[in-house]
């Protein structure tokens, strides 16, 4: 290591700096000549590929000529939040109808025993486990939330509109129950629901073949209040199915 | 020994490298051309570095993402260049994960096998060195002073840019290439093969 002191004799941190930026240093020292001599050899410049050169071309052609490309990319970055959100919508319906199987007591419900009144129940305070990423603030107001949401998220769309989606789950769920039963009734006159319920509900059932499930089950649930109280998991884990997506 | 001239090749002037660089921006090919041929030379070099056989196509990946994102970009010829050498950085460190994954012959096996057959002359014969040869020379210094040197030296890129290309300080990246040159004079003059 003796020669690193011997060499910080000529090369030290100003003539060092010389070399890296190109400049001229006035040193006489065969060494400084040889160290120059070795960055100017590496900095020549490597000759063009011609080939590589005209595919370079090309891409740029390309990137500049197809805005429906850069298009495609903003829009797919931009659906994403359009996708969160009907995730979310779609999840309020099946919270929903957990919290009505929940209000009818068909869950228990270790913070209100036997309640089984009506009135909008909080619902979120039902969510089964997986729901965990978006309940745990179930009173945090829109306004709030979007602001912590924006002000520490990459992605500012996606955030605000999970509060608006998560703080209204109790009348939606009511929604959807008054939707099946509307739709039992229906079903029993030989009738059909009006088509924008009827969308509703398949959404909330996940499919219009489920919906005669999903209803008998939220309504048979609430029927058979009493009968099988210890028994949660099919409302929960049947209805979180549909909604999410596969990819 | 007179004066030691160091005088590397004439760049184009960061000014005039920002301008091309925005007419490409707006759709001139011409321009993109001139960026192009400004750009690559330096940018196969950084590679040649880097990843050493394998640098042609590498930097044929690195084109292929600047242009797609040559819309997000913003600023002068300097800053370009800078730019550049990031994207075509992080597409080297991509390719020696995947080879250090699989391992193949590339240039990178090639490189750790050469300090043996330099070792055995006197120094390095800088007569005839070959650019390649340079930049093997500089590609065998421990990484981060291999990088600072060659941004700094093949890139063309003044302190601070080289620091932010490789997202660490100034002064650290200063005391790497310092440190670089130090080993590359040492082993220049055979010194490398004295040390104990």
């Amino acid at each position: 290591m003796n020669d690193f002191r011997e060499h910080d004799g000529w090369l030290d941190a100003a003539v060092a700096e010389r070399l890296l930026s190109g400049q001229d240093i006035a040193e006489a020292d065969s060494r400084a000549a040889d160290l120059t001599r070795l960055l100017t050899v590496a900095a020549k410049p490597l000759p063009v590929d011609s080939a590589r050169e005209h595919a370079a071309l090309a891409a740029f052609r390309q990137a500049r000529d197809s805005p429906v490309g850069r298009g495609l990319r903003r829009r797919t970055f931009r659906s994403r939040p359009v996708k969160v959100l009907a995730g979310g919508i779609a999840a309020v319906f099946v919270l929903g109808g957990v919290a009505i199987a929940a209000q009818t007591g068909n869950l228990p419900l270790p913070f209100h025993p036997g309640a089984a009144t009506s009135g909008p129940v909080p619902s979120t305070a039902t969510v089964p486990g997986n729901h965990g990423a978006v309940a745990p603030h179930p009173s945090g107001t829109p306004s709030s939330s979007a602001a912590t949401g924006s002000s520490h998220t990459p992605v500012p769309p996606a955030q605000p509109s999970l509060p608006a989606a998560v703080t209204s789950p109790a009348p939606a769920g009511q929604d959807v129950k008054g939707l099946c039963e509307k739709y039992v009734q229906a079903t029993d006159r030989g009738q059909s629901l009006e088509s924008r319920s009827g969308a509703r509900l398949e959404q909330a059932a996940g499919g219009k073949s489920e919906v005669d499930a999903y209803c008998a089950r939220l309504l048979g649930r609430a029927a058979a209040h009493g009968k099988s109280p210890a028994s949660p998991t099919p409302p929960s884990s049947r209805p979180t199915g549909p909604p999410t997506p596969r990819r | 020994m007179g004066k030691a001239e160091v005088r590397r090749r004439s760049r184009m002037d960061d000014g005039e490298l920002g301008d091309a660089v925005a007419q490409a921006r707006g759709g001139d090919e011409a321009a993109f051309g001139i960026v192009y041929r400004e750009i690559h030379p330096m940018l196969l070099g950084y590679l040649r570095g880097l990843v050493g056989e394998d640098a042609e196509d590498i930097a044929s990946e690195a084109w292929h993402d600047i242009v797609r994102d040559f819309g997000a970009f913003r600023g002068d010829g300097e800053r370009f260049r800078g730019w550049a050498a990031v994207i075509a950085r992080h597409r080297a460190l991509d390719h020696l994960r995947r080879i250090r994954v699989r391992p193949r012959t590339s240039g990178f096996d090639e490189r750790t096998k050469e300090p043996l057959t330099l070792q055995d002359t006197e120094g390095v014969a800088l007569e005839n060195l070959s650019t390649e040869r340079a930049l093997t020379l500089i590609a065998e210094l421990p990484q981060e002073q291999a990088e600072a040197v060659l941004l700094r030296v093949v890139l063309g890129l003044n302190g601070p840019m080289a620091a932010k290309v490789l997202g660490k300080r100034p002064g650290a990246v200063r005391t790497a290439s310092h440190r670089g040159l130090k080993y590359l004079s040492e082993r220049l003059n055979g010194a490398g093969r004295n040390d104990e």
